[in-house]
């Protein structure tokens, strides 16, 4: 009877993955919407999609050297994907993480800034 | 649908009255804003409010808003429950948020602080033993309470006491926006999220008088048998596991997992947390969302249905789950059960073929009720293994129809209105009521699925049973805490 069931469980093959152990090779293969990042920076000032439509004011606009930029907390976010939704330059994107440890709370904030040119 | 405006007795008399048929069932029952147009928004026991009760007539399809005028100052109003036990454990959260006593109560007694109130055992003499269970057991599971009386393993008496998970979401919400409560709506009960949803944004949208697309409507029943799928999968798994049947909870749980990927393939949340929206449809790839869940989901039936079919002509099993947990038909109708529990009993409680049949008719769905109608753990497993087939049926034939029409973009602006909305979630009928004005969230009522069974769950623990059936009945309901307690 015990030699049925071994056999069940070894054709049925495994669907727990190595996690956390080949990390990199393990998330791409999952579709899974959790942290989001900016993949360039954003100057236009007059535009306030992402800062209005984010429900927990995990995102804002801030005055840097090189202009107005934008903030990105992660540690505040809901992963709601309004910001990725809404932005018409295409600023927030997903990331194929699903995890992210900082030691530090100010480490989950990030600032992309255009770097300043000269005839600025 | 229309509504009446009565005194507060009157309304109360009509609404248990329409109650005692057969064919009526309560879809909600609490507290509106009152009538007076400056003053909304301010929930205090002074100002002039009202009793609501939203029933509906399956057989003529009609709803009917019931309000019943009390005067300002009033601290108390005629209980329903004194007629109708399913009000039993509203009237008692109604009494505690407002101050106001429902006079004729039969028990009334708190219900949603369980750091300050304990259930009293009810039977005492010698050998009986108070066995207390919870918060925090054993298994991955949510917080509940439990105070057993027994006389030796026999169980003579169960409380259960809830609310470790309340977190007011109703409030929150006043003041808020309709897309932010959506959000809110989304997160009231994580295996609910797409029938929370949805009832939310039908009541919304019924709030402004806005019809959803058909496309619109066919995602989202689509996406509730997707839930449906792994909430039943998950319960079959908890079934096998408190009956010690190691291999088919180690399978089962390995296909429940693999049905939550398939919801992250298709759009994005293992839970399908953002395919519900308000007044759009999902922003969801359906060709290739559609060629994954046909390719996948047949595979992963083959294995579930091999499994059931074990484990059905598993007498072990079989003997464990019959009868245990025995829900007498009676208290099934008077307490407005609903779901799979409703179902085990005989009776024919399906939103799918209630209120929205007309979305679910030509999709397939059939109220699967239990060939035997015992009302005990076995025939609700044997209901859930039913509606596990309809339901991929139900999937498998929707998908031709979706994506086929353009996403069509509206932007809801929540002027005033009220609206409710209604959805079949894996646990039963999930109800939403919404209040609105200028724009915001006024008032909004939840009524999930979970919260119409869990007060039978106590009786049926107690009809006939010993200690260690316990798991098997707490498997067998599948109730869900965080939809009662919100």
């Amino acid at each position: 009877m015990w030699a049925q069931w071994l056999l069940t469980g070894l054709a049925s093959g495994r669907v727990t993955t190595t996690y956390p152990r080949h990390r990199e090779r393990e998330l791409p293969k999952h579709q899974l919407n959790c942290i989001p990042a900016m993949n360039r920076s954003c100057n236009d000032a007059e535009c306030k999609e992402c800062s209005q439509v984010c429900p927990t004011e995990a995102i804002t606009r801030v005055q840097t050297q090189a202009g107005s930029s934008v903030r990105l907390d992660v540690g505040a976010c809901i992963a709601c994907g309004r910001c990725i939704d809404q932005c018409p330059e295409s600023v927030f994107a997903w990331t194929e993480a699903i995890d992210q440890a900082e030691v530090r709370r100010e480490r989950f904030i990030s600032t992309i800034e255009e770097a300043p040119t000269n005839d600025g | 649908m229309h509504a009446r405006r009565d005194d507060v007795q009157d309304m109360i008399a009509l609404v248990a009255q329409a109650l005692a048929g057969a064919d009526t069932e309560l879809l909600y029952y609490g507290f509106a804003p009152g009538d007076d147009s400056d003053d909304r928004g301010d929930f205090s026991a002074e100002r002039a409010r009202e009793l609501v009760a939203v029933t509906c007539d399956r057989s003529l399809k009609e709803v009917v808003w019931h309000f019943g005028r009390c005067r300002a100052g009033d601290s108390e109003f005629p209980s329903l429950a004194s007629q109708y036990p399913g009000a039993l454990w509203i009237e008692r959260e109604m009494w505690e948020r407002s101050g106001c006593t429902p006079v004729g109560h039969p028990d009334l007694r708190p219900i949603m602080h369980p750091e300050k109130h304990h259930p009293d055992p009810v039977a005492r003499g010698a050998g009986t033993f108070h066995l207390p269970l919870g918060p925090v057991r054993a298994d991955v599971t949510e917080s509940g309470f439990f105070l057993f009386d027994t006389i030796g393993e026999q169980i003579m008496h169960m409380q259960p006491q809830l609310f470790y998970k309340h977190r007011d979401i109703e409030k929150l919400a006043q003041g808020m926006s309709a897309e932010d409560t959506l959000l809110l709506a989304e997160r009231i009960s994580g295996t609910s999220t797409v029938a929370h949803a949805t009832a939310f944004c039908r009541a919304a949208e019924q709030a402004l008088g806005y019809r959803p697309s058909l496309q619109t409507e066919r995602e989202r029943m689509l996406f509730g048998e997707m839930e449906r799928l792994y909430n039943h999968v998950h319960d079959f798994s908890q079934l096998a596991s408190a009956t010690g049947m190691t291999v088919a909870q180690a399978q089962l749980a390995r296909a429940k997992e693999e049905l939550l990927r398939l919801n992250a393939e298709v759009s994005g949340s293992r839970y399908l947390r953002g395919t519900v929206r308000l007044g759009r449809s999902a922003s969801v790839d359906w060709e290739a969302g559609a060629a994954r869940l046909r390719a996948e989901l047949p595979v992963i039936a083959r294995r579930v249905r091999h499994f059931l079919e074990l484990l059905l002509h598993t007498p072990t099993f079989i003997d464990r789950l019959r009868p245990t947990g025995i829900v007498e038909l009676e208290w099934a109708r008077v307490y407005g059960t609903v779901g799979p529990v409703a179902r085990a009993c005989g009776l024919s409680v399906d939103t799918r073929s209630d209120c929205l049949r007309h979305l679910y008719e030509s999709a397939g769905h059939a109220c699967m009720t239990a060939e035997d109608v015992f009302g005990d753990a076995l025939s609700r497993f044997r209901v859930r293994v039913r509606e596990w087939d309809v339901a991929l049926n139900i999937v498998m034939k929707l998908l031709p129809s979706l994506g086929m029409s353009t996403l069509v973009e509206t932007e809801l602006s929540l002027a005033a209105g009220r609206g409710i909305g209604v959805a079949e979630s894996p646990r039963g009928r999930v109800c939403h009521v919404l209040f609105c004005d200028n724009g915001k969230v006024v008032e909004w009522g939840i009524r999930a699925a979970s919260a119409w069974n869990w007060p039978v769950f106590g009786l049926a623990t107690a009809n006939g049973n010993i200690q260690t059936d316990f798991p098997i009945i707490d498997a067998s309901f599948g109730l869900s805490y965080a939809g009662l307690d919100r």
